[in-house]
Parts: C-alpha cells; sequence; structure tokens
C-alpha cells in the first residue's frame, strides 16, 4: 500500500513538474523561432584581426597588467585570446619570443609595458589589444 | 550541411554494427539499438581519428574517412552472416514509432536552445573547442595541446575534440556549429536511451515519463548544449548504468563487452569519466566473480576502448596539477572540518537555492530516503554504491583543492555534475521504484 500511495504520488509530482518545465522550454522554443538565429560576437572576437600578424610562429608571448587568478573573469581575456590564436601558444609572461600580446586595462598601460619589454609596436586594434615585436 | 548528417549515420551504422556483433542472438529493441548505436558509433569513430593523428602525425581528412570506411566495412564482414538473425531479434512497435517521433521533434527543440548559445559557454572556447582548433588547424604541432596553460586544463582527455574532429573531417566546412550540432545530438540521445534503457525492464508509460521529465528540464537544456564534454560523459555514463544492469540481470558476455566499450569512452570523455570507469569496472568485476566469462567479456570490452585514454595519459598529457600539487604539498587548506563545511553549505544551497535542481533532485533524494531497501536489492544495489563511491570521490576531490577558492570552485561545477549524473539518477530511482520482476 504503502509502495502504491509513493508511486502515484511520484508520478502525479514529477507529471505537474515536468509540464510546468515542458511549457517553459516550449515558450523559449517559441520566442526563439520567432526571434530567428540570434548573431552572436565570437569568443575572442577583440583579438580575432591580431592572429594572421603571427603566422607561422608556433609561441607568442602574452603579457597583461589583469588579474588572472582563476576566479577572476579576468582570465577569460587570455583564455578568448588563446582561443583565437589557436593553434599558436600563448605563453604568459614570457618575452623571449618574436611576436607578443599585450592584453592591458588601457592604451596607456599597454605601451608602458611595451617599453618595459623594449619591443616595437606592429599593431594596436580598435579594442585596445597591443601586439608588439621584439627586435 | 548533408555531409555531417552522413556522417552522423556512418557512425550510427558503426556503432549499431558494434552492438549486433555482441548481442545477434539477443532481445533488443529498437530504441535502444539507436539511441546506444550513436554514442556508440560516435565514440570508435573519435578514436579512429585518435589514432590516425597517432599514425601520421597530423590532421589527414583523407586517412580519417578510409579508416573509418575500413571500419565500417569490417564491421559488416564480421557480422556478415549474423545481421539478418540480430534484425529478426529487434523488437520494433507501432509506439516505438510514435516515442521516436517525439523524440526527434526534442531534437528540433533542443537545436533551437543551443541556437541561443553558438559558441557555446566558457569551458566550450577556452578549452574543448579551442583543442578542437589545434587539431584541425595544428598540423604536426597539435601535440601542443599538451603544453597549453593549467587554465585550459591541458591534461583533460579529448573525446569530444576527436569527434569534432571526426565530423568536421566529413563536412570540411562550419567548424563553429559542428560542436553546437554535437551537443545537441548528444543531449538529445541521452533523453532517449533513458527511455529505452528503462522500457526494457519498467512499464513503457513509466520510462517515457522518466524521459520526459529529462527532455524537458530547461537546464539540462541549457548544460546540454554548452558544448562541454560534461554530456559526453553524461551520456556514456548512463549507457554504462543501463549495460550494467543488462549485464547484472541477464548475464549476457555481449552485453559485458558493450559495458566495457562505454567505460573505455568514458575514460577518454572527462578526468572524472575515468574514476567513475574505474569505480563501476571494479564493482561490476565484484559482483560478477563468480562468471569469469562475463568478466572475459567487460574485459575485451575494455580492450578496445580504453587505449586511447592509456596513451593520452600516459605518453603525451601532463599530469593532474591539482592531484600533484596535493601530493607534494603538506597540508592543504581545505583537507579538515571547515572544508567538509563549506561542501555541505555549498550543496545545500545548490539544491534547495535553486528552484529547478529543487524540484528534481529533492524528490530524487526522498525517494531513496523513503525506500532504501529497494536501492539494495540484488543488482540495484550495484548501481547504489557506485553512486555512493563517486559521491566520497567528489568529496575527497573537493577537499584535496589546492589553488582555487573552495566555494568558488563547488559553486563553478557542482551543477555541472549534478547535471551530469541525473540520466544516471533518474534511471537508478525509476528502476528501483518500477522494476517488472519485482
Amino acid at each position: 500500500m504503502l509502495l502504491t500511495t509513493l508511486r502515484i504520488v511520484i508520478i502525479g509530482f514529477f507529471l505537474i513538474v515536468s509540464t510546468v518545465h515542458a511549457v517553459v522550454s516550449f515558450q523559449q522554443y517559441r520566442r526563439a523561432r520567432v526571434a530567428g538565429f540570434a548573431p552572436s560576437l565570437q569568443p575572442g572576437h577583440e583579438f580575432a584581426d591580431l592572429p594572421p600578424f603571427v603566422l607561422g610562429n608556433k609561441k607568442v608571448g602574452y603579457f597583461t597588467d589583469l588579474d588572472l587568478s582563476p576566479e577572476n573573469y579576468d582570465t577569460g581575456n587570455f583564455l578568448s585570446a588563446q582561443y583565437q590564436f589557436a593553434p599558436a601558444l600563448l605563453d604568459i609572461n614570457n618575452s623571449d619570443h618574436t611576436f607578443i600580446l599585450i592584453d592591458a586595462s588601457s592604451p596607456e598601460s599597454a605601451f608602458k609595458i611595451s617599453q618595459r619589454l623594449q619591443a616595437r609596436p606592429v599593431y594596436f586594434n580598435p579594442y585596445g589589444k597591443l601586439l608588439v615585436q621584439k627586435p | 550541411m548533408i555531409n555531417f548528417y552522413f556522417a552522423l549515420l556512418m557512425s550510427v551504422l558503426i556503432g549499431w554494427l558494434a552492438v549486433i556483433a555482441f548481442t545477434p542472438n539477443t532481445r533488443r529493441n529498437f530504441l535502444l539499438d539507436a539511441f546506444l548505436s550513436v554514442g556508440l558509433g560516435l565514440g570508435i569513430c573519435a578514436q579512429i581519428t585518435f589514432y590516425s593523428f597517432l599514425a601520421i602525425g597530423e590532421y589527414n581528412p583523407t586517412l580519417i574517412i578510409s579508416l573509418n570506411i575500413l571500419m565500417m566495412l569490417f564491421l559488416f564482414f564480421i557480422n556478415r552472416k549474423s545481421i539478418a538473425t540480430a534484425w529478426r531479434n529487434t523488437v520494433f512497435t507501432r509506439q516505438d514509432i510514435v516515442i521516436g517521433l517525439f523524440f526527434l521533434a526534442m531534437f528540433d527543440l533542443i537545436f533551437t536552445v543551443a541556437n541561443s548559445q553558438p559558441f557555446g559557454q566558457w569551458d566550450a572556447w577556452a578549452v574543448w573547442n579551442m583543442k578542437t582548433k589545434f587539431l584541425v588547424f595544428g598540423g604536426a604541432e597539435w601535440k601542443d595541446i599538451f603544453q597549453l596553460h593549467w587554465h585550459t586544463q591541458p591534461d583533460y582527455p579529448l573525446l569530444l575534440p576527436f569527434i569534432n574532429t571526426w565530423l568536421f573531417a566529413m563536412v570540411q566546412n562550419h567548424f563553429q556549429i559542428i560542436p553546437s550540432w554535437t551537443s545537441v545530438i548528444f543531449t538529445g540521445s541521452g533523453a532517449g536511451l533513458l527511455y529505452a534503457g528503462l522500457t526494457r525492464y519498467i512499464p513503457w508509460k513509466i520510462a517515457l515519463l522518466a524521459a520526459f521529465i529529462l527532455v524537458t528540464f530547461p537546464t539540462y537544456h541549457f548544460f546540454g548544449t554548452t558544448q562541454y564534454a560534461d554530456i559526453t560523459l553524461s551520456y556514456y555514463l548512463l549507457a554504462a548504468i543501463i549495460l550494467l544492469t543488462t549485464t547484472l540481470r541477464e548475464k549476457h558476455r555481449g552485453f559485458a563487452a558493450l559495458l566495457g566499450m562505454a567505460l573505455g569512452l568514458m575514460c577518454f570523455a572527462k578526468n572524472e569519466g575515468l574514476v567513475m570507469a574505474i569505480i563501476l569496472a571494479l564493482l561490476a568485476i565484484v559482483y560478477l566473480r563468480k562468471e569469469p566469462k562475463i568478466i572475459g567479456g567487460l574485459l575485451l570490452g575494455l580492450l578496445l576502448t580504453t587505449p586511447p585514454a592509456l596513451i593520452l595519459k600516459i605518453f603525451l598529457a601532463p599530469p593532474n596539477r591539482d592531484m600533484g600539487l596535493f601530493l607534494f604539498k603538506a597540508g592543504g587548506e581545505y583537507f579538515n572540518l571547515n572544508g567538509l563545511w563549506i561542501i555541505i553549505q555549498q550543496v545545500a544551497k545548490a539544491i534547495l537555492g535553486d528552484p529547478p535542481f529543487f524540484l528534481i533532485w529533492t524528490p530524487l533524494l526522498l525517494m531513496f530516503l523513503l525506500q532504501p531497501q529497494r536501492y539494495f536489492k540484488r543488482e540495484t544495489q550495484t548501481l547504489t554504491l557506485f553512486f555512493l563511491f563517486y559521491l566520497a570521490c567528489i568529496i575527497l576531490i573537493y577537499l584535496t583543492t589546492i589553488h582555487f577558492n573552495l566555494a568558488w570552485r563547488i559553486s563553478r561545477t557542482l551543477s555541472r555534475i549534478l547535471i551530469i549524473l541525473l540520466p544516471a539518477v533518474l534511471f537508478l530511482n525509476f528502476y528501483a521504484y518500477w522494476r517488472k520482476d519485482d
């Protein structure tokens, strides 16, 4: 008797919850169908114009003044840059490469880092990402 | 995208041929064959792709396609006398057509949801799709994957990137779309597999309810289409749980071999899959210790699909940073009661504080607490022990957290773990309560 009662309660509960979920899902589906395909910016779009400058280079240095601790969302800058540069490797804080990507919080910081590295600016894109080249 | 459908069809065919190679004379359900073949086939094709990379050192679509065609022909050849028998043993009813159409409709819904996040979420482009770029565009330097910064988890296995690489080899275009479609396939197939696996042992209407719970769950759609390896692991875990149940109940060597194959694919999916596979394999061996032939079948399946994971882990990938740091650094910050308390708080917050998870997970846990004896009855106890052991492993992994804030880490990962486990937990709960032989 207890099992039968439990079964009925379980079925009833999940039927109600799933029906509500089905309605929510269907509404999302209808909205998406009406809206059509929503264009999205690809990850790391702010770095997308830089990889062509480093074609043929296996590794590119990466310098930043952002906080790259795992819990900080600024880590996404490095990760999205790595996505765009793949299959080239971004090497954090290593200046022993021909090209170095400087991803700073401001243009002033970016060019200060460039001067510290004694590197020549190659390209500074509209998103403030600076690509420099070591002599 | 016609090439994509052709690649999928080829994968399903390879998966189906692998299923009937081991179970030609066994009664099987058409939908179980179909949904099992999807994952097995894609996994086999991905592993063949991995072998092609090892063979010639770079991405070569001609070789990848050729090897997969050869595998298909090989499986046709070894099954040439049993295909007709296997087809005759496949149970195909009118309700299978209706329910099959229902799941096809669900694929459309999931696909539309997937379009709202065409590039997936964080780990999709930070880990999985980025690694696929290395495989496809890296040439001979593809192994630079294992030199990536630790933020990108270079020790992770590569089943999902190789599945996407195999599909890209066939399509030769739409690099951004393929991972999205892969995630849709696994999300929908997981729900279909849940129904098909349950209906073998419980009334079909109850099995449909279980699948309905999963396939209408918006959070499942969202996490399933993030393009993470979580959904592939969720699928293979469910497949392994179903095949383990079938093996233990029917004492069939063929199903044990398929179980071994699913476990091998889990090892190649994620590090967590490796842990799960080890627990499941050990439990299966202990439970079947008086059936050496069936254990032999299990080991055969493992032999077929585990080598890629072993090769990657032993010869290619760097060691796991978390484990290494914990083992060699004395006294982890969270390996104490404080760490345990943080875990309990975060779990309570995740389940009780999140309405979608609360409405699904709380009743599932209550089902266990109200009738625990049903979960330790015969072969069900093996499944229950798996979840208890895995829970202990998760707690241990969290307690050994070294270079993350523990509360942050749990908040970012727990909901994903709950989604990975959900289909398998649904199977266990509905099986325990409604098994026909009770």
